[in-house]
């Protein structure tokens, strides 16, 4: 019969809060570059310039068809030996992690814009404005509205996939949990701290998520 | 699944790594010129390896190993963090010099360059079960037994091939395996004597460790890159053989094993490191 | 009312010569001449799939036509936003003729005022006040003043139409280009966007305006142009058009509208 015991794991609680702290901040820092990145991969796309159109499709591809784990090994390991300078884990693991957050939002963001009425441009452009003058004064404003809930899904899967980073020994808050089970030789406990840890921190997030849908569907 | 990705990555890796330079490297020199010796370290792995999370401080036999090393060459020690099944991609990409503590099989020979053993390392199942404890591989090679064993692990490979029909759960980590035998799902872990001396007297519940017969060791050695030159291979084996003959491995070791009160007497006749 | 005639001495506004469109392998346009001289009204009226709304979004180049070409007061007008010399940019061009759309696209995410300074403060780059000034004057002329800080859902048909009016007027266009401006409202609402119309065409507004309100378009217009399969089959006056056209299928359409 397995006796529970926290207490040894308690002991511990400073590692566990260093390690959702790293996490948070793996998860913002990538959640902001990728931001940035897939908004240029998104006008790309809807550039109507061919090859900028290819090329940012090939990337998505690429980020949205392989493993992240396969993407962060290769980053780590392979992507060096090509480029003839070493990266260090943290690095290749924001790299990873923002790329991979960049192929997903360029897509969130493309399927609000285009999902905005043809008509709202063409008005835009009959007073005379430029296509940048469009997208900024009425397709993005409208956008964003409708593609909130599709980002904060997005995002709060950056934040699950952020305990992926751990395989590079990044010490975010899963690989705490395994540094606790080497010292207290108790992993069951230990997970069940990680699990708590983790439902603490998504669980504000998703009820979020759940009041700016309705806000955004009532909105309109 | 993991396994077969790295499996594959290593793969890729070694076809990379050629790309990249046909001329073998004097990796003393380099190490020397840099004056680090680079080894990949890995956490929670008593007695070869740990760290203290909070000092950062590394400790465990592999260590000590690595320290001498480095002493020889008159370097500086440099531990890079990383994962069992990272230590051979560290290797191959460069990022380390080389790794201690590594199962030589004869296809991971095929990536890395190996070196002579540092110690001989013998498999053990490790259970709170009294009645498992003086049967043969033989005997445990048994439906009616479960075992719990990490995946793609060495001693998954000698399960693979001496418990075969014995029913075998297999984890992602061993401290998955630890708590599928602590719960019960599992009647034993298969493991290493090493780890699992540790695991005996650290863990709650898990029991005690056994030897099957016929004992089954595997030398553990240092890998080192494919590209590593003749003279850097010879240095790295003379210093195991000679490390491992006169005592010093073991030595070493057993200091590592006695911060968790375990001594030679704890061993179970017939073992030793020296092979 | 103005003449029927329009004085060869009249400045030529927007001209379209020899417009041909395309979509895929089907042409919607065969060849369209058109000329809009100051203060005109022009009616456009034919069969669905006659391509008046293609020309008519040719005009103001939302459509880029295959060949020919639109030029606004003597200036060939390029498919680029921005143009050297001579030839006018759509930008240019866009400033100088507005549009008013069949489903009205009102910027749902601003309010009646928002919508009508838009083009002022963004385009023209007027100080809001100017802007909201010219705004509410022309919010005023389409009856809706009451309504400046109302957001276009909560607006019947007939007053978005009326909203989108004052938003292209707010820019004080040469020349406005009506797409089918009531197809889309229940008809007790067409009436107070057709009395808009019939006031700016009272005023000397330049206008082109495709419409099925053929009665209307005899009331308000200078000229119809009857088009069918991308062509021009017929035009003239509205007296002779509609009581004694030539055409055999121009003929059969208007018996549809006098049962």
């Amino acid at each position: 019969m397995y006796t529970w015991s926290f207490a040894p794991i308690l002991q511990a609680s400073d590692l566990f809060l260093w390690g959702a702290w790293i996490t948070v901040v793996y998860t913002v820092a990538s959640i902001v570059i990728g931001l940035v990145l897939g908004l240029l991969l998104c006008f790309a796309r809807l550039s109507g310039i061919g090859p900028l159109n290819w090329l940012a499709q090939g990337f998505q591809e690429l980020f949205r068809c392989t493993p992240l784990l396969v993407q962060l090994l290769w980053i780590y390991y392979a992507l060096p030996l090509l480029l003839g300078f070493d990266l260090a884990n943290w690095a290749a693991a924001l790299i990873t992690l923002s790329l991979y957050a960049a192929a997903f939002y360029a897509e969130v963001f493309r399927g609000g814009i285009v999902s905005i009425d043809k008509g709202q441009s063409e008005a835009g452009a009959a007073i005379g404005m430029s296509g940048w003058q469009v997208m900024r004064r009425i397709v993005l404003p409208q956008a964003i509205r409708r593609m909130m809930p599709a980002f904060i899904n997005q995002s709060v899967t950056q934040f699950k996939n952020t305990s992926l980073i751990s395989v590079i020994s990044v010490a975010e808050l899963t690989y705490m949990a395994s540094i606790v089970n080497g010292q207290t030789y108790r992993p069951l406990e230990s997970y069940t701290v990680l699990a708590v840890l983790y439902f603490a921190i998504l669980f504000p997030i998703t009820k979020f998520a759940d009041i700016v849908e309705s806000r955004t569907r009532s909105g309109h | 699944m993991k396994s077969i990705i790295r499996a594959l990555c290593v793969a890729g890796l070694g076809l990379l790594a050629l790309q990249t330079s046909a001329r073998a490297e004097d990796t003393i020199e380099a190490i020397r010129s840099r004056g680090v010796l680079r080894i990949p370290g890995i956490i929670n792995e008593d007695p070869y390896f740990n760290k203290d999370p909070r000092s950062g401080e590394w400790r465990g036999f592999a260590i000590e190993m690595a320290r001498d090393i480095a002493s020889t060459l008159g370097v500086k020690l440099e531990v890079v963090e990383s994962s069992w099944p990272n230590s051979i991609l560290d290797v191959q990409s460069g990022k380390v010099d080389l790794a201690l503590g590594v199962t030589a099989t004869p296809q991971r020979a095929l990536s890395v360059a190996f070196s002579a053993p540092t110690y001989f390392n013998s498999f053990v199942i490790v259970s709170p079960k009294a009645e498992l404890s003086k049967l043969s591989w033989a005997e445990l090679n048994d439906p009616k037994y479960t075992f719990a064993v990490d995946l793609g692990s060495s001693q998954d490979l000698i399960a693979q091939q001496y418990l075969p029909k014995a029913k075998m759960l297999r984890f992602k980590s061993r401290d998955e395996a630890i708590v599928a035998v602590v719960s019960g799902k599992a009647d034993g872990l298969v493991n290493t004597m090493l780890n699992g001396l540790v695991m005996s007297k650290k863990a709650s519940g898990i029991g005690k460790v056994m030897v099957p017969s016929p004992v089954l060791s595997t030398p553990s050695v240092v890998a080192m890159n494919w590209k590593a030159d003749e003279k850097s291979r010879a240095f790295i084996s003379a210093w195991a053989e000679y490390n491992r003959r006169i005592g010093n491995n073991q030595t070493w070791i057993v200091k590592s094993l006695a911060p968790f009160g375990i001594t030679l007497d704890d061993m179970p006749e017939g073992f030793g490191f020296g092979g | 009312m103005t003449s029927v005639t329009a004085p060869a001495a009249r400045e030529t506004v927007l001209a379209a010569r020899g417009i041909v469109k395309r979509f895929g392998t089907l042409t919607v346009l065969h060849g369209i001449d058109l000329s809009l001289t100051s203060g005109e009204v022009v009616a456009i009226i034919g069969p669905s799939g006659s391509g008046k709304s293609t020309f008519i979004r040719c005009m103001n180049m939302l459509e880029v036509p295959d060949a020919g070409e639109i030029s606004f007061r003597g200036r060939r007008v390029v498919p680029k936003f921005r143009a050297a010399g001579e030839t006018l940019g759509l930008g240019e061009l866009r400033r100088h003729v507005g549009m008013v759309f069949q489903h009205f696209n009102l910027f749902p995410h601003m309010s009646v005022l928002e919508n009508v300074i838009e083009g002022p403060v963004t385009v023209q780059r007027k100080p809001r006040a100017e802007a909201v000034d010219i705004a509410m004057d022309y919010i005023a002329k389409v009856g809706l003043a009451e309504k400046r800080d109302a957001r276009p859902d909560q607006l019947s048909g007939g007053q978005k139409q009326r909203v989108a009016i004052a938003r292209a007027l707010a820019m004080q266009p040469d020349a406005l280009l009506l797409d089918e401006i009531t197809s889309a409202l229940d008809p007790e609402l067409v009436g107070e966007v057709l009395g808009v119309v019939r006031n700016l065409a009272e005023q000397g507004m330049t206008m082109v305006l495709v419409t099925h309100e053929i009665s209307f378009a005899a009331d308000v217009s200078d000229r119809v142009v009857f088009m069918e399969a991308g062509r021009i089959a017929e035009q003239g006056s509205p007296d002779r058009i509609l009581h004694n056209p030539d055409n055999e299928r121009l003929k059969t359409f208007l018996a549809r509208f006098h049962g």
